[in-house]
């Protein structure tokens, strides 16, 4: 099995990881980590307060878009940055959705220094491909 | 792909499976032989495959990598038939450039750059959200500023009336629907009103170093060592909500309208379609915005550079050459085998370059041009060019915008590592102030394409004429 989670892959213009899970929840978890990843040291990151999420989308792409994009919202309105996420993602009757728990805290400056502001999460080389040992996909986020 | 060589600074890629024109690449031999590597030329492919596309989908030289849409792309678009695309204009909805020229010379501003630097920096926000605390938007000033744009501004004493005449659509785009920007764009908007952001975005203090035409420069108020101020900024996170949220409803309108596209970054709905003209409202609203953003921050600096020089604001003579967007889609009028038609054209990292006698180049410089704003990178320089005739007949009068990413931003990382680059930059007098030293890293000069390649290319291409050269003493950036 390649290895789980994110690694960020080299990109002219923007920001590229490559995702993995060895299920859908763990892709989505691997997308919340790689967007903090992006943006600071992870490691400073405490799970001080929690957060509810629940999204609906009719395909599993736009579901992760609109997963990311929702946790870029949280750190643009209130500077929430995530420590952990446990999304769980399933199909339904008109196509997906994820619910998840995610632990974090507010930016500290002393703390969290800013690698890079990311504005949008793209659809850019998204395909979420089922291999026999999981999902893969690239993320590319527009900084 | 198919490449022809049309002449010196001209390529084609023909017609041929679903595109419904050929592409046009505007480059000379050495970009060409560059971007063999890169995809932005099936960009440029799959940008002609948008039903009602006019002419060609067209590339500027400073043509790179984007989302759906190369940057540096042009489309005109039938405004009857045609499609609008938000991939056509970018997440940064008006991310755009706005010169001020003053009465200020070089030799009595060097001495007092670190202050004037200084000032800058602590009155004018940069980096990570939000904008100053003495500028709270109220939902009745949202409205405001997304229906009014740069006036907004102005009848709010951030500015001068006559500002608005020297920016492209005076500062405002018609047709803006405020209530069409949701409340999640609004909130994370209400607090960026009059702030820089990150990336490749920036205020600077420049100098005019070079003059290549001499009566257009003196039309556009600018002689060798005057002191000039560049600002480079967009819609922040508003507009990129817009974007994001409208690229959302794109998909399923695309699969709605039939349309079949090779890329779904590319997702377009018809424009006169429900969701095609929701998402021009707002755009709109949201390039109002920025209009608006910008007009903010050059108050701003002018307040900033007057206090630094301990002198009354007025003393310092700042005042507006011009104000382009880069990234936007706008209804305007062309003449097309000699039919006047209406095109809603998208330029994705490209600069409206109307010429001399065009009704909306303004008052002032209707002898010699609308003036083009192109940004180099914080150690070069900055051009300032004249929109042209022949802009007008082959690329719905646009021209080039700005350098171009040629390095990734970790190659930049790696290229700087062990140097300090602020101090190289002092070395080479320019004073630099950045909220992240990362983004320093990461926009270094030689990360970008030499602006004055792309510049000489429009320039001998007749897309737009080399005015004067513009060159950074102090920086502001994320």
């Amino acid at each position: 099995m390649a290895p789980q989670g994110f690694t960020f892959v080299d990109h002219t213009a923007d920001v590229a990881a490559r995702l993995r899970g060895a299920t859908l929840d763990d892709l989505f978890g691997a997308a919340a980590g790689a967007l903090t990843a992006a943006m600071t040291v992870p490691e400073a990151v405490a799970p001080r307060q929690s957060r509810a999420v629940t999204l609906e989308a009719a395909d599993l792409e736009l579901l992760l878009v609109d997963w990311v994009g929702e946790l870029l919202y949280l750190f643009e309105t209130e500077q929430f940055l995530v420590a952990a996420a446990r999304p769980s993602v399933a199909g339904h009757d008109r196509g997906w959705r994820v619910e998840a728990e995610i632990s974090g805290e507010t930016r500290d400056p002393a703390r969290h220094p800013v690698k890079v502001l990311v504005k949008a999460v793209t659809f850019h080389g998204l395909r979420i491909e089922r291999r026999a040992d999981g999902y893969e996909t690239l993320l590319v986020f527009d900084i | 792909m198919k490449l022809e060589r049309i002449d010196r600074h001209r390529w084609r890629i023909p017609r041929s499976g679903g595109m419904f024109v050929d592409g046009i690449v505007y480059a000379d031999a050495q970009m060409m032989a560059d971007l063999q590597n890169d995809q932005s030329l099936e960009q440029v492919r799959n940008v002609a495959h948008l039903p009602g596309i006019i002419g060609a989908s067209l590339a500027m030289p400073d043509i790179h990598w984007g989302y759906g849409f190369p940057i540096g792309g042009v489309a005109g678009m039938d405004a009857e038939e045609g499609v609008v695309s938000p991939g056509g204009v970018g997440y940064d909805i008006n991310c755009g450039v706005r010169l001020l020229a003053s009465a200020l010379r070089r030799e009595e501003v060097s001495p007092h750059l670190r202050e004037i630097v200084t000032h800058l920096y602590n009155n004018v926000p940069t980096g990570v959200g939000e904008g100053r605390r003495d500028l709270r938007l109220s939902s009745d000033d949202m409205r405001g500023v997304l229906s009014e744009g740069a006036a907004w501004a102005v009848t709010r004493g951030l500015g001068e009336a006559d500002d608005l005449d020297r920016i492209e659509e005076n500062g405002a785009l018609p047709n803006a629907d405020p209530d069409l920007v949701s409340d999640r764009a609004r909130q994370r908007g209400a607090t960026q009103l009059g702030s820089l952001g990150s990336g490749n975005h920036f205020l600077e203090v420049q100098y005019v170093a070079e003059i290549y035409d001499e009566p257009v420069a003196a039309a556009f108020g600018l002689v060798k060592d005057q002191i000039t101020v560049m600002i480079h900024s967009g819609s922040r996170g508003l507009g990129h909500q817009v974007c994001q949220e409208h690229l959302r409803v794109m998909v399923d309108a695309a699969r709605t309208y039939g349309i079949t596209l090779p890329d779904r970054q590319l997702c377009c709905a018809p424009i006169r379609s429900p969701e095609g003209r929701q998402y021009l409202a707002a755009m709109a609203a949201a390039a109002n915005f920025a209009f608006a953003n910008r007009q903010v921050m050059s108050h701003w600096a002018r307040e900033s550079i007057a206090a630094a020089l301990g002198v009354a604001p007025g003393r310092t003579g700042l005042h507006v050459v011009y104000d382009v967007c880069h990234n936007i889609a706008k209804f305007e009028t062309f003449q097309i085998d000699g039919k006047e038609r209406r095109v809603c054209v998208h330029r994705k990292g490209s600069t409206r370059a109307y010429p001399a006698g065009h009704p909306q180049t303004p008052a002032a410089y209707r002898d010699v041009g609308q003036p083009v704003l192109i940004p180099g990178d914080m150690g070069r320089y900055s051009y300032v060019l004249a929109g042209t005739a022949r802009a007008q007949a082959q690329t719905f009068g646009s021209t080039c915008h700005g350098a171009g990413r040629k390095m990734s931003r970790s190659q930049a990382k790696r290229a700087v590592r062990g140097r300090d680059l602020i101090e190289d930059l002092e070395r080479r007098g320019i004073y630099i102030r950045a909220a992240g030293m990362a983004t320093v890293a990461e926009e270094m000069p030689e990360a970008y394409k030499d602006v004055a390649d792309v510049v000489r290319i429009v320039h001998e291409a007749g897309l737009s004429t080399r005015v004067a050269q513009l060159r950074p003493i102090g920086v502001i950036k994320g």
